[in-house]
């Protein structure tokens, strides 16, 4: 799982998507690796203007990267390959094996195992959602957000 | 009515036999297109049965339908036929089909269909104007083996016009998680070689396109629900699409687990899982559709402003319904309005096949409305 994959991810509990402290996710005894890659300047100029950069700045620290300027670089700052290269080896080489992902909202902790995150919820966290759902739906068809009005 | 050994679910009993008159045979429910969709892992089955009361029958795929999907297995290098491009399909080959669907029908349609040159000119112009764009997140939700989602990053520069995108995958077993990241990192070397090959042979000047797009990660979950918000660029999904009585419940911890010590599994406890594992890549519940708008409903919510989305349905699931549905749904605060097309169709091949690609993004009209 590379770095940046975190930039696009939030807590899966359906009553925390509204919680500002749900994202950025935080990682816990996070075990990185490196698997080097050509560097690719037009690929990580077309990257940065995705990113979130708080969120990317939060990580950075908290996974000991000391290095992120505090706001997006944008313009002259862009033409600085030092930087470029830096940040291509935190969000595109850096890879995390092992470790867990924590939600800062409601503390829920997702497993990372040979790099792939487990957000599959225990069924007392996931299951309010699906039979809420599935309640509305049979109960009242018409309700249905898809209906066409 | 009687429980089936195979699905859990209930249905009429009957004889297994084996029909190879497709067009003589009658629909029994909805277990036709589960036949379809595991026909491979149905016949190693049907020799296992102590009990005749399962299905009641088996199809057997025309020669026609075999050859094509054959040819498409082949496909290992851009070949040009009847002036169509086609692009390789991922090679699939380190992939244990136990716990995972096998590329299908349905996959193939999904790679013929972002390949072709309509849907190839529509993404190029919707994902490479004028000026630079950043580059796109993909999404594929369900990947199974992973080859729609290799498929469509290894050839980005033929289909989206681009070589920067970065992928991410989904499928609630994580054997398919595994697969599915190897199949991608496979697909892009692929196409590297190919792209220096095709450099070092060729005497013009023009720079080849070099690959560059990137797997970002691919992750356990059920659908897309740790995804941001308005992040996804391109969603994909080939969903459980047989119409089944009943849903398997969402795969725990334990039963992603137990793939690590399968050799400590009985044999019927392996068939068990296998069964299992499989139930989650064709059940759809009822009129197949359950996962589906789950996922239909999620995608205003992921999608960002240039998101586009692509969903296969089969005829079972009402397509054209589901496309005037999605096209009443309210606009968002930006002044999107939200469009949906069936861009891709496998025909009525045989009589009795048909599945379609519903495309879903936003229109917005910001020169007209001043």
């Amino acid at each position: 799982m590379k770095l940046i994959t975190v930039n696009f991810l939030t807590c899966a509990v359906k009553g925390c998507k509204t919680a500002a402290a749900s994202y950025p996710l935080h990682f816990r005894d996070a075990e990185l690796e490196l698997q080097e890659l050509e560097f690719q300047p037009e690929f990580i100029l077309n990257i940065i203007p995705r990113i979130d950069w708080e969120a990317l700045r939060v990580m950075a620290n908290e996974l000991g990267f000391p290095k992120i300027p505090d706001t997006k670089p944008e313009g002259d700052a862009l033409k600085d390959e030092q930087l470029l290269k830096e940040l291509h080896r935190l969000l595109l080489e850096t890879q995390v094996v092992e470790g867990r992902l924590c939600c800062g909202n409601c503390g829920h902790e997702y497993m990372i195992k040979e790099g792939i995150a487990n957000f599959l919820l225990p069924s007392h966290l996931g299951l309010i959602f699906l039979s809420v759902k599935l309640v509305l739906d049979f109960a009242d068809p018409a309700q249905s957000k898809y209906t066409k009005v | 009515m009687m429980k089936c050994d195979y699905c859990r679910g209930s249905h009429q009993g009957g004889e297994p036999k084996v029909s190879t008159n497709l067009t003589s045979t009658p629909f029994l429910g909805g277990h036709d297109w589960f036949v379809h969709r595991s026909f491979n892992r149905y016949l190693q089955y049907s020799f296992q049965l102590t009990n005749p009361l399962s299905h009641p029958t088996i199809y057997q795929f025309p020669d026609s339908f075999q050859s094509t999907k054959k040819e498409r297995k082949q496909k290992t290098e851009i070949v040009t036929i009847k002036g169509t491009k086609m692009l390789p399909t991922p090679c699939t080959s380190h992939v244990s089909f136990d716990t995972i669907y096998e590329p299908s029908e349905d996959s193939y349609l999904f790679l013929d269909t972002l390949s072709s040159s309509s849907e190839s000119a529509w993404l190029t112009n919707h994902f490479s104007p004028s000026t630079s764009s950043p580059s796109p997140l993909l999404l594929e939700v369900g990947t199974g083996s992973g080859v729609v989602l290799a498929f469509l990053t290894a050839n980005s520069h033929h289909i989206l016009g681009r070589t920067d995108v970065l992928a991410l995958g989904t499928d609630v077993n994580r054997n398919a998680c595994l697969a599915t990241r190897q199949t991608v990192l496979k697909a892009i070397e692929e196409q590297q070689q190919q792209s220096q090959n095709t450099q070092s042979t060729s005497t013009d000047d023009s720079k080849p396109s070099q690959i560059k797009s990137l797997i970002s990660s691919t992750l356990t979950s059920d659908l897309a629900s740790p995804i941001r918000p308005h992040s996804i660029d391109i969603l994909l999904f080939n969903p459980p699409y047989v119409p089944t009585p009943e849903l398997p419940r969402l795969p725990s911890k334990e039963d992603n687990d137990a793939g690590d010590k399968e050799g400590g599994m009985s044999r019927s406890e392996k068939f068990e899982r296998e069964s299992y594992f499989l139930s989650l890549t064709y059940a759809g519940g009822k009129d197949g559709m359950e996962i589906t708008e789950r996922l239909l409903a999620d995608i205003p919510r992921v999608l960002s402003q240039r998101g586009v989305a692509y969903v296969l349905l089969c005829a079972q699931n009402r397509p054209r319904e589901v496309v005037e549905r999605i096209m009443g749904w309210d606009g968002d605060l930006e002044g999107g309005k939200w469009c949906a097309e069936l861009v891709g169709s496998s025909g009525v091949q045989a009589g009795w096949e048909k599945l379609v690609i519903v495309r879903v993004w936003r229109e917005f009209t910001s020169a007209s409305s001043s």
